[in-house]
């Protein structure tokens, strides 16, 4: 098992985790926030799915499956690349609503897919390559971007199971 | 960047967040369930992925838990066979003072990465024999991975509680 193949791993736990998560959840349930001003269910997986194809677009240097596949569209939002949810202001957040379980987890599925098509392509040296972003001392490798995109998103997909309990009551997991 | 070094260097920096998640917070913050009643409170999801990461990482070096060898169970009060803390009592679980839970958390983060960076490719396979009763053992690399998957997701729920406290935008 290499490098990539364990990266592959932790994606597909993060998929599953959604997917546990967020099956057959009314619309209204994932977009409710749980307490003033938090993230809802569907803001979220959003969010960690934008991060996911923002940073793998980037590394395979392909548009992202956001503009691409037409998923902004999808999501009712601007054909922009830029857009991952970071810095979203108190309305923003709230503002980000989706029509069904499917749409979030179409997205989920598709960058996932994605990227376990990319990381199949990955060896251990290919971990090792620097990424062109002198704004960082030293530059960061594909290896350590990938780090980042695992920890980022196994702690958002703990959220969504967190604001689940929230919304649907404590326990839901054990039932 | 080699498979062991994947695994520490993504615990680290899900470590580094979690400090970042706990930095100053009071023993109150620590017990508070801003989620309400029946919700885990910060200080449980500390204590809980702390030994989860324990008993895994313990039994990939066949060695004692930090939990046993360093008398953790009496600085917690919670000697002998562990209760089991369901929605309804988890309000019950007392995480002492900051000082107490995050040097229980520091030291078994100590120990977990020295076990993972001590570890070579071939052990990748090795059958561990189940931290819980009745479950079947498991390669090496299956129990990285729950640390992986549920350890940091726990850090992303303190995040998410510190947001609920302290109010959107903390980070």
């Amino acid at each position: 098992m290499d490098g990539a193949a364990v990266i592959a791993d932790a994606l597909g736990r993060i998929n599953r985790v959604l997917h546990r998560a967020m099956d057959g959840v009314p619309a209204e349930t994932l977009n409710k926030q749980p307490a003033p001003g938090s993230n809802s269910m569907a803001w979220l997986a959003w969010h960690l799915c934008r991060v996911q194809d923002h940073h793998i677009s980037d590394l395979l240097d392909v548009p992202q499956l956001w503009v691409s596949d037409g998923w902004h569209e999808k999501f009712g939002m601007a054909k922009d690349e830029s857009e991952t949810g970071t810095g979203h202001t108190l309305e923003q957040v709230a503002a980000l609503k989706v029509d069904s379980a499917d749409l979030s987890l179409g997205y989920a599925d598709a960058v996932f897919e994605r990227a376990k098509q990319y990381l199949a392509t990955v060896t251990p040296e290919g971990l090792d390559a620097e990424i062109n972003e002198p704004q960082y001392t030293p530059l960061p490798t594909v290896g350590v971007r990938l780090v980042s995109v695992i920890s980022d998103n196994t702690q958002h997909a703990g959220q969504v199971m967190y604001a689940r309990g929230m919304v649907q009551g404590f326990g839901w997991m054990n039932v | 960047m080699s498979t062991i070094e994947l695994y520490a260097d993504t615990i680290r920096r899900s470590d580094a967040d979690l400090h970042r998640a706990l930095d100053d917070l009071s023993t109150e913050d620590l017990r508070n369930q801003p989620a309400g009643e029946g919700s885990n409170p910060i200080g449980w999801l500390v204590w809980h992925l702390t030994r989860t990461r324990d008993t895994i990482s313990a039994s990939i070096a066949g060695e004692t838990s930090i939990w046993e060898s360093g008398g953790w169970g009496a600085r917690f009060g919670l000697e002998g066979e562990l209760p089991r803390f369901a929605p309804a009592d988890v309000h019950l679980f007392d995480p002492k003072d900051f000082a107490t839970l995050v040097g229980y958390f520091d030291a078994v983060a100590e120990k977990s990465l020295k076990i993972v960076e001590g570890l070579t490719d071939a052990d990748m396979t090795r059958m561990v024999e189940p931290t819980i009763p009745g479950r079947p053992a498991q390669p090496v690399k299956n129990r990285l991975a729950i640390i992986l998957n549920d350890n940091i997701q726990h850090i992303g729920q303190v995040s998410y509680l510190r947001g609920l406290i302290r109010g959107h935008g903390w980070y």
